[in-house]
């Protein structure tokens, strides 16, 4: 693993946070948001600021561009340095006027982060119109050139074009353009990649470093992705409920951690390298899927549309106590795959046995009986439960509708959350009161209690924190040695694919381009695409959780 | 399979746990508002009790009077008491003002979770909606008067007509909006059956808004029968309600515009204080719900 | 795009043909004998009589209704049963003063309102926002005859300033058109004023909280910009919609307003056919002012792919 290791004592500061203190408007008694946070940027230099979710990561870097939300959040002590004034006692005017031109900010979402309704050449436009004159022609011939220098492709008809009509990874060029027109002194980008492909994430990273090395530019980079942080930092701020708690040059961090906190958050990050392989099953398949096709199309009466091609020829299956991974980026078709699977979505052709029966053209009515055996969690932990029913409610749905008797279920309900390690008086507790993983343990248990023989994980683990990730796929792992039960483990994270996947099935554009054992997937990997995507996986030949170089045991 | 958004949507739930108490801070106005209507409604209930005259009782002798010790609010062109008619004159409006507003809701949320679930049924319960919506009430009423002669249930009918598609299409969007939830679906899977779908998951998420919706509609209702009455196509003139109180006040306006002055104010309060607390309610159950269908 | 417009223009068909139904039935369905309702108690059979020729009550549902379907497509809206002249001659002498008060209307509500609810989401939870939702709530909950009597008691009779009642059409003389249609304008402009400031409150509230304006006043855009160039054009579909759906309101408070004024336009005209139980007025009136709202609402639909450029099917 290669870090960056240059020296910046010699290089200017850009921006110096001094005891930065940010609190709650309403409840000034409150444990602050931010708790003298201290931080410096020199020129050319790129620090990245870690830590989980509500660590106040964003909060500072909405501190520093004078953008916290009227109202709710305030600075209460500390200062902002930058070009030897203190930001926090700038008036609005001139806070205004140090936008764009000293200091720029990207954000996570490329998708909404673009005011839709405004053709995103004059949207770059707009920054030199605010903040300087010139004629009509310069100023459409320096957006072209920065246009250019993002790499985006066509550039006259990209100028032309509405937000919609770009891709995620264009309109994220599109913003680091508009950031980066006037040369600013310092970018702070807020997670500018989670919402990318790993494949776009590679490209949008190395066009930051590259920009960043043509102007000098000070970069202040927001992630919770330990990968990125070892592929892009010079510096790493650790983050914790508003505190810094460490802070060293990347390498030092990654393999001396002083803070036990540090050491916590890197032991969570899934390895690259597969699991020990695990004997294969003597029995048959619980779930065999035979060429399965989902398309999608629009009946127009006057505009005729290409039918989409969201899965087609998809063939796999799963023995019992196994876990096979469904690995691809965004619309390779991996959740359509799911969801036909479960018959969320009806499948256009093709066979999914479930214990021998097909199921895919079974009627709604005669589904009803199969619907036992297979089971589905899904990604997001807020939106999966309802959030009006208790948790013991929620459990006894599935039960109650196969005819168990309610007290059965309920007795068998407090059973389940001892089993995936919650309290039993959880039963009678709404979901707000949970945090994430905890609701995600409920929806485990929620498909277990139908007894499957095959959980379907769509993207189970994405939202979590790491270090939350780890645990959820432990309780995976445990309950599949209890119960037998068969995993489809669709993830867009080759890391977490590669800790609990006996089989990885690598999906692009709809097909399935590789299927093998996970260690000959992540080892040896046949198919041109699944290279790339391993190539692109940041900080890929580092092992966090022991704090050295892959294969330097 | 864009990857997790956490960071931005814990943020976002910071901050709404803060504004959260300032949520539920009131203020003044809806408690004023509750206790007018609370006075207003007990009064109309009463009425028989409390008001002072019979009010049809006619007297030549007092037509048009000023204000008296008998008559705190004078007297109109027959020598009715105006106190009296005016406090007997809420019954009406705010029966047909709470039975449109059930009729409509009951009515709405029906065809609007069958349409928001079923797609067959959509388009074509949505255009039959789009018709209703176009046609105007206080025209739909005139008609209806026109033939069926006055009655508070041509009133109610015509209001309610107009009203139905706008819940019908609140209902929808919130299930529309529902049943893409993931919870929605993990009840798919777990084998739940349409009905109870629509009526365990999908039902209690309309509620709020529903609400709301009906406290809008009863004061809505309450305004067209005013002016219906006013252009007289609403109930018979024989009983007093506001809108008819008004409408035979409006020929001695310039002499006399206190015969207009407290049927309206009375209507003008009566109508207000249901909306200010709709819009608490709004603002208070469901603060997402700001497009709402006026 | 064309084959949106197309499918937008297509669709108002059922809609018009569902609303004629409608009207239709109303009558037919009226329980007992609708001539005997029309004509009142006093009625002689000779009157019933020309009654049910008049509205064609004695052949079957079916045929009345072909025929009726028939001369609708001719633009015979039917005869009038107390001046026995054609209804959409009536319509055509009296809908001039109501179409320059409800397009002044229009015209003064939108540049009244939108401004109001840009600068109260603006300034959200300060006076300015609270006055303009005391301006809104209040609109709605008076009603437009007690609004449009206050307005005569003030300006009219107290301070003189304005004629009391009456009409004057623009094309004559201007400024009496404007002096004469000024108050009920206001007065139907209150309760329209408050639906769509209302809208545009909450639909800026909703706009204002997205990540682009984030992105603009990263920027450094200027706040007047902000809201103006990046807010209002994505708050405006909603509020666009209001307008139309508003409309419906409009309708009514024409009625109510050319009374109150005393403006001989198609309002007076309906109040003057209740009345007289001329039903083929109303009925015609009730077909008119829906076929507006449709087209009112369809030109709105058809402007939304102008305002978001990723409406385009």
């Amino acid at each position: 693993m290669q870090f960056k290791s240059r020296k910046f004592d010699d290089a200017p500061v850009v921006l110096d946070i001094k005891n930065l203190t940010v609190g709650l408007v309403d409840n000034p008694q409150a444990a602050p948001v931010l708790d003298h946070v201290s931080l410096q940027i020199r020129k050319g230099e790129t620090a990245c600021l870690v830590g989980e979710s509500g660590s106040g990561k964003s909060v500072t870097s909405l501190a520093v561009m004078g953008l916290l939300p009227k109202g709710a959040l305030a600075a209460t002590g500390g200062r902002i340095e930058l070009d030897g004034g203190n930001l926090l006692e700038f008036s609005p005017t001139r806070m205004r006027e140090m936008r764009a031109r000293r200091i720029s900010m990207i954000f996570q979402e490329p998708m909404t982060a673009l005011n839709p309704v405004m053709r995103v050449g004059d949207q770059i436009g707009e920054v030199l119109d605010t903040h300087a004159r010139m004629p009509a022609k310069e100023r459409r011939a320096r957006v072209l050139d920065i246009m250019g220098q993002v790499h985006l492709p066509d550039v006259e008809r990209i100028y032309r074009s509405y937000p919609h009509q770009l891709s995620g990874g264009q309109r994220q060029r599109i913003m680091i353009a508009m950031a980066l027109v006037l040369e600013p002194q310092l970018l702070i980008a807020d997670e500018p990649t989670t919402a990318l492909d790993v494949t776009t994430q590679q490209q949008i990273l190395s066009l930051i470093a590259e920009l960043q090395e043509k102007h000098g530019t000070a970069v202040l980079f927001i992630t919770h992705d330990m990968g990125v942080v070892a592929e892009i930092a010079d510096t790493v701020h650790v983050m914790k409920q508003g505190e810094i708690v460490e802070q060293a040059p990347v390498e030092q961090l990654l393999r001396r951690p002083r803070q036990e906190y540090t050491r916590q958050l890197l032991t969570a990050v899934p390895s690259l390298v597969p699991r020990p392989s695990r004997l294969a099953a003597e029995s048959g398949p619980v779930l065999e899927v035979k060429r399965l096709d989902k398309t999608y199309s629009t009946p127009g009466i006057f505009v005729r549309r290409e039918p989409t091609h969201a899965a087609s020829d998809v063939s796999f299956e799963i023995a019992r106590g196994r876990t096979l991974g469904i690995v691809g980026e965004s619309g390779s078709g991996k959740s359509t795959v799911a969801r036909c699977i479960m018959r969320l979505v009806d499948p256009t052709d093709g066979e999914i046995r479930v214990d021998g029966t097909d199921i895919a053209t079974l009627s709604r009515r005669r589904l009803l009986p199969h619907r036992k055996h297979i089971q589905i969690v899904f990604q997001d932990p807020f939106r999966s439960l309802n959030p009006r029913w208790t948790i013991g409610r929620s459990l006894i749905e599935g039960p109650l509708n196969m005819g168990e008797d309610r007290a059965k279920a309920m007795a068998r309900a407090a059973e389940l959350l001892a089993l995936v390690g919650l309290p039993d008086d959880a039963v009678s507790r709404y979901p707000h009161q949970f945090s994430g993983g905890q609701r995600q343990r409920v929806a485990i248990a929620r498909a277990i209690a139908m007894e499957p023989d095959v959980l379907v994980a769509d993207e189970a683990v994405s939202a979590l924190d790491v270090s939350v990730q780890a645990q959820v796929l432990d309780l995976l792992d445990e309950l599949q040695h209890k119960l037998g039960i068969a995993i489809l483990f669709i993830t867009h994270d080759l890391r977490v694919a590669a800790q609990i996947c006996d089989e990885v099935v690598v999906m692009q554009r709809g097909r399935i381009v590789e299927h093998d054992t996970a260690a000959n997937v992540l080892a040896n990997p046949q198919h041109a695409y699944t290279r790339t995507l391993i190539e692109a996986a940041p900080g890929r030949n580092w092992d966090f959780a022991n704090f050295r170089e892959l294969g330097s045991a | 399979m864009a990857a997790p958004s956490q960071p931005a949507a814990r943020l976002q739930w910071v901050f709404s746990a803060i504004a959260l108490p300032k949520k539920w801070r009131i203020g003044a106005a809806p408690i004023i508002a509750a206790v007018v209507l609370a006075v207003i409604v007990i009064a109309a209930i009463a009425a028989p009790l409390i008001a002072p005259h019979d009010p049809m009782a006619m007297d030549a002798v007092q037509r048009l009077k000023g204000p008296s010790d008998t008559y705190p609010l004078g007297t109109d062109a027959y020598g009715r008491d105006v106190l009296s008619r005016v406090i007997t004159g809420g019954r009406v409006s705010l029966f047909i003002g709470i039975a449109a507003a059930l009729v409509s809701v009951l009515i709405g949320l029906a065809i609007g979770l069958v349409s928001g679930f079923f797609r067959l049924a959509d388009a074509i319960v949505m255009r039959i909606m789009d018709s209703l919506m176009a046609i105007p009430s206080i025209l739909l009423a005139i008609a209806l008067v026109a033939l069926n002669g006055p009655s508070i249930w041509s009133v109610v009918f015509a209001i309610t007509i107009p009203e139905i598609p706008r819940v019908v299409r609140l209902v929808r969007s919130v299930v529309l909006s529902a049943r893409e939830e993931p919870y929605v679906e993990a009840a798919i899977a777990l084998g739940s059956s349409m009905p109870k779908i629509l009526w365990q998951h999908l039902m209690p998420n309309t509620l709020a808004p529903l609400t709301v919706q009906a406290t809008y509609i009863c004061a809505s209702a309450i305004l067209t029968e005013a002016i219906l009455s006013f252009l007289g196509a609403g109930v018979s003139t024989e009983i007093p309600t506001w809108g008819n109180i008004m409408a035979e006040g409006r020929i001695y306006f310039q002499l006399k515009p206190s015969l207009i002055f407290w049927p309206g104010l009375m209507l003008s309060l009566c109508i207000l204080s249901i909306n200010l607390l709709g819009d608490t309610a709004r603002d208070l159950l469901d603060p997402r719900l700001k497009k709402r269908e006026a | 795009m064309l084959g949106y417009i197309i499918r937008r223009i297509l669709a108002v068909i059922p809609v018009m043909a569902i609303v004629a139904v409608f009207v239709f039935l109303l009558l037919r369905l009226t329980p007992g004998d609708p001539a005997a309702i029309i004509a009142g108690d006093s009625a002689t059979p000779a009157q019933l009589e020309r009654i049910r020729e008049s509205l064609g009550l004695n052949e079957s549902l079916y045929v009345q209704f072909v025929t009726w379907v028939g001369l609708l497509m001719k633009g015979d809206l039917g005869t009038s049963l107390i001046s026995s002249t054609a209804v959409t001659s009536m319509i055509g002498q009296r809908i001039w003063p109501t179409f320059n008060i409800a397009v002044l209307t229009i015209i003064l509500s939108v540049l009244i309102a939108v401004p109001m609810g840009v600068v109260a989401a603006w300034r959200h939870r300060t006076w300015v926002d609270y006055a303009v939702m005391t301006f809104s709530v209040l609109g709605f909950s008076i009603p437009v005859f007690v609004i449009g009597y206050i307005f005569i008691q003030i300006f009219s009779i107290e301070l003189r300033w304005l004629p009391v009642q009456g009409y004057a059409a623009p094309s004559e003389d201007l400024g009496r058109f404007l002096a004469r249609a000024i108050l009920p304008c206001l007065t139907l402009a209150t309760i329209y004023v408050a639906l769509i400031a209302r809208m545009t409150r909450a639909s800026m509230l909703e706009v204002l909280g997205e990540d682009y304006i984030r992105t603009a006043r990263a920027k450094g855009v200027k706040e007047n910009i902000v809201l103006f160039r990046h807010a209002l054009r994505n708050a405006a579909v909603p509020i666009m919609t209001i307008i139309g759906t508003g409309f419906a309101l409009l309708i009514g408070g024409v009625v109510i307003t050319e009374s109150v004024f005393n403006i001989p336009g198609i309002g007076r005209l309906t109040v003057d056919a209740i009345l007289a139980r001329d039903y083929p007025v109303i009925q015609a009136m009730i077909l008119l002012t829906s076929a507006i709202y449709v087209f009112i609402n369809l030109l709105i639909d058809l402007s939304y792919t102008f305002i978001d450029p990723r409406i385009r099917y």
